[in-house]
């Protein structure tokens, strides 16, 4: 009575078919495609969703020139004339062999034999905080403040000047500084070398400031639509060929004096694998296809420093988090063998009846069971890297960038399941790998966009190659782990 | 197109076996997923999830073996793996209060499967899982124990109480206890 009830359901399920919706197989295909491109969409996304915050960002800050010369006609409107601090006060260069030329004037050759030195200032192309009073008053108060900043010092003097030279050129400028010809662009900041003409400048800048209290006040409006200076200074040299020139990438917005260091913080998602090295070509087909890629994360801290305009190096901690999925079935067979002894009457046409007895040996084969493992499998790696940064391309705020390193692991660890030779299971822990000594090299290419001179965002994908094996040579087989990540983060320049 | 080609297609990623694997089996599949769910909807996401796994897997066949007995197994893992996800059932217990009750088997034979799969469908999780496998499937208490973790006693004990149960809603539908 007790096996009935099995009996009768398996009898009756045996050949139960039920029929599914049309369209699932639809379904199935395109969420097998949509798993495969899971991933890949992951990273893209990442970096789209940046690329298009910093692109709005930009278009928001990035208006017109024209509407840029308005706002500031405008504001001029509400600030109290100045007196021309270069014609009408002499005390502006101390130097009596610095005086003011137009810029259409300007050609070395034709240059008196006495100095010149010539001073042009942007304005800010930001009407977006510029179009009501409120916040243009903010913004007067937070220039306010940051000029009680000595390092405001450019500032103050190139607003001066601007105030001077209305209908100056907007974008490029030449300074001359000895025997060196330098063309500062639209990102102009503070490293501007300091000979003893500017630093008289400087002076006669500062001493101006003091002057009075309404004269701050208009040159702090004023400071506060700088976004980038042009300096031009002539040469000491006779012929232009003498001149050597340099290009020198500076800040944007806000006159800020950064020192050589920065500090980053990121995070990357993307895609990591490994390579195997056996000679046992079954296993390694067998652990590739138990094994299966899943989301990676990589956390970056760096401190840079910036030892030229476009090279910086780089050092700090990076932690790795490679995940994978380990899956194994396998299916278990079992064989029974039945014998039955069977006797049978035969009619032979001559003998008459015959009995025959014979064994009849039967062999079930019966497929017991899938045995099914599944693990999530986590390798994580803590390393030291060093990487060289070259500034490729610059084009207003945002700079193409691209690196290279290595990265030295402090600390490697492994949990999870893979497949021995001999198809049984296996903890990572019982494996003979490094923890410490795992060396990679990395290599990437991405996109920094600077908020303001001190902060920038950046989006870089980046690929990672580990150079030796996680296992030891006692493990029978070697193990690389590569990635492609595509990190999103933060520098702040100090 | 014979099994074996249908494998190579398969594995060759082509569209047109996995179609055509799909239509040969999805039936028989559905049928198996059904006894392990309890409505078509959630069955459907079951032999979804478990022919995605084929599509994956199937290179790791071997040709060892059945190929249907292999999608079966892969459906009832999926199926057992969808059910684990949504409650912890087993509760683990030992036979002493578990009694064997008799009942008319003729009636059951008679009875219609569809019957059979709404009285199977409404038994508890853990019980369903636990019956589909020693009763249709065929395992062992210990394979069963393996399976889904847990000891071969609570698989008794589980199966027990599901034939119990079973029973139970049998008699809602005339069978009588003997």
């Amino acid at each position: 009575m007790k096996n009935e009830i099995e009996n009768i359901f398996k009898q009756k399920f045996n050949s139960f078919e039920a029929t599914p919706s049309a369209g699932l197989f639809g379904a199935i295909i395109a969420k097998k495609a949509k798993k495969k491109r899971a991933i890949w969409m992951w990273s893209t996304a990442a970096l789209l969703v940046t690329a298009s915050a910093l692109g709005l960002w930009s278009y928001t800050n990035n208006t017109p020139l024209q509407l840029a010369k308005n706002t500031i006609e405008n504001t001029d409107k509400s600030i109290p004339t100045l007196p021309d601090p270069i014609h009408d006060k002499k005390d502006v260069v101390q130097d009596n062999s610095i005086i003011e030329k137009p810029r259409s004037q300007t050609n070395l050759k034709n240059k008196p034999g006495g100095e010149r030195i010539k001073e042009e200032i942007a304005v800010k192309r930001e009407t977006r905080t510029l179009k009501t009073e409120a916040k243009t008053q903010h913004r007067h108060n937070k220039a306010a403040r940051t000029n009680t900043n000595s390092k405001n010092k450019w500032a103050e003097l190139f607003a001066k000047i601007d105030m001077a030279n209305p209908t100056m050129d907007l974008d490029k400028g030449t300074l001359y500084h000895g025997n060196k010809k330098q063309t500062i662009d639209k990102s102009a900041g503070l490293n501007i070398p300091q000979n003893n003409k500017t630093r008289a400048l400087i002076n006669s800048a500062k001493d101006h400031k003091t002057e009075n209290n309404d004269r701050k006040q208009t040159l702090n409006s004023t400071l506060n639509t700088i976004t980038s200076v042009t300096i031009e200074q002539t040469p000491k040299v006779k012929e232009e060929e003498d001149i050597e020139e340099v290009i020198l990438p500076l800040p944007t917005g806000r006159l800020v004096a950064l020192n050589k260091w920065r500090i980053q913080a990121s995070v990357g998602m993307g895609y990591a694998s490994r390579t195997l090295s056996e000679t046992n070509k079954e296993y390694i087909d067998l652990r590739n296809s138990t094994e299966n890629v899943a989301v990676s994360y990589q956390f970056g801290a760096n401190v840079i420093y910036q030892f030229s305009p476009r090279w910086n190096i780089q050092t700090g901690l990076q932690y790795t988090i490679r995940n994978e999925l380990f899956e194994y079935s396998e299916q278990m067979y079992t064989t029974e063998k039945r014998e039955v002894q069977r006797t049978e009457t035969v009619v032979h046409p001559v003998l008459g009846e015959i009995e025959r007895t014979y064994l009849e040996i039967t062999i079930d084969t019966t497929s017991q069971y899938l045995k099914y493992t599944s693990s999530q499998n986590k390798f994580q790696t803590v390393s030291i890297p060093i990487i060289v940064e070259r500034e490729l391309f610059k084009h207003h705020s945002w700079s193409l960038l691209a690196k290279v390193g290595v990265h030295a692991g402090i600390y490697s660890n492994r949990v999870g399941l893979l497949l021995a030779p001999n198809k049984e299971t296996q903890e990572y822990t019982t494996l003979p790998t490094r923890n410490t000594g795992i060396a990679s090299a990395m290599f990437g290419t991405g996109v920094l966009y600077s908020v303001t001179p001190r902060i920038s965002l950046l989006a870089y994908p980046q690929v990672n190659l580990q150079l030796n094996s996680s296992t030891k040579r006692t493990a029978g087989f070697s193990q690389n782990d590569w990635g492609i990540y595509t990190h999103v983060g933060l520098r702040i320049g100090l | 197109m014979d099994e074996r080609e249908l494998i190579k297609g398969c594995v060759k990623n082509d569209v047109h076996s996995q179609q055509a694997l799909y239509e040969h089996f999805a039936p028989k599949m559905m049928g198996v997923s059904m006894r392990y769910c309890t409505s078509k909807m959630e069955a459907e996401d079951v032999l979804q999830d478990a022919f995605i796994k084929i599509f994956d897997k199937i290179k790791t066949f071997k040709g060892e073996g059945s190929f249907e007995g292999w999608i079966r197994k892969i459906v009832v893992f999926t199926a057992l793996k969808s059910n684990d996800k949504r409650v912890s059932k087993f509760e683990p217990g030992s036979l002493e209060n578990v009694q064997e009750q008799s009942f008319d088997a003729k009636a059951i034979s008679n009875m219609e499967t569809a019957n059979l799969l709404s009285i199977l469908q409404e038994l508890p999780e853990g019980y369903r899982a636990v019956f589909n496998l020693y009763a249709i499937e065929g395992y062992s208490h210990k394979e069963i124990g393996k399976i889904l973790d847990i000891s071969d006693v609570t698989s008794r004990t589980q199966y027990s109480r599901a034939k119990q149960h079973l029973i139970k809603l049998l008699a809602q539908y005339g069978i009588q206890r003997i």
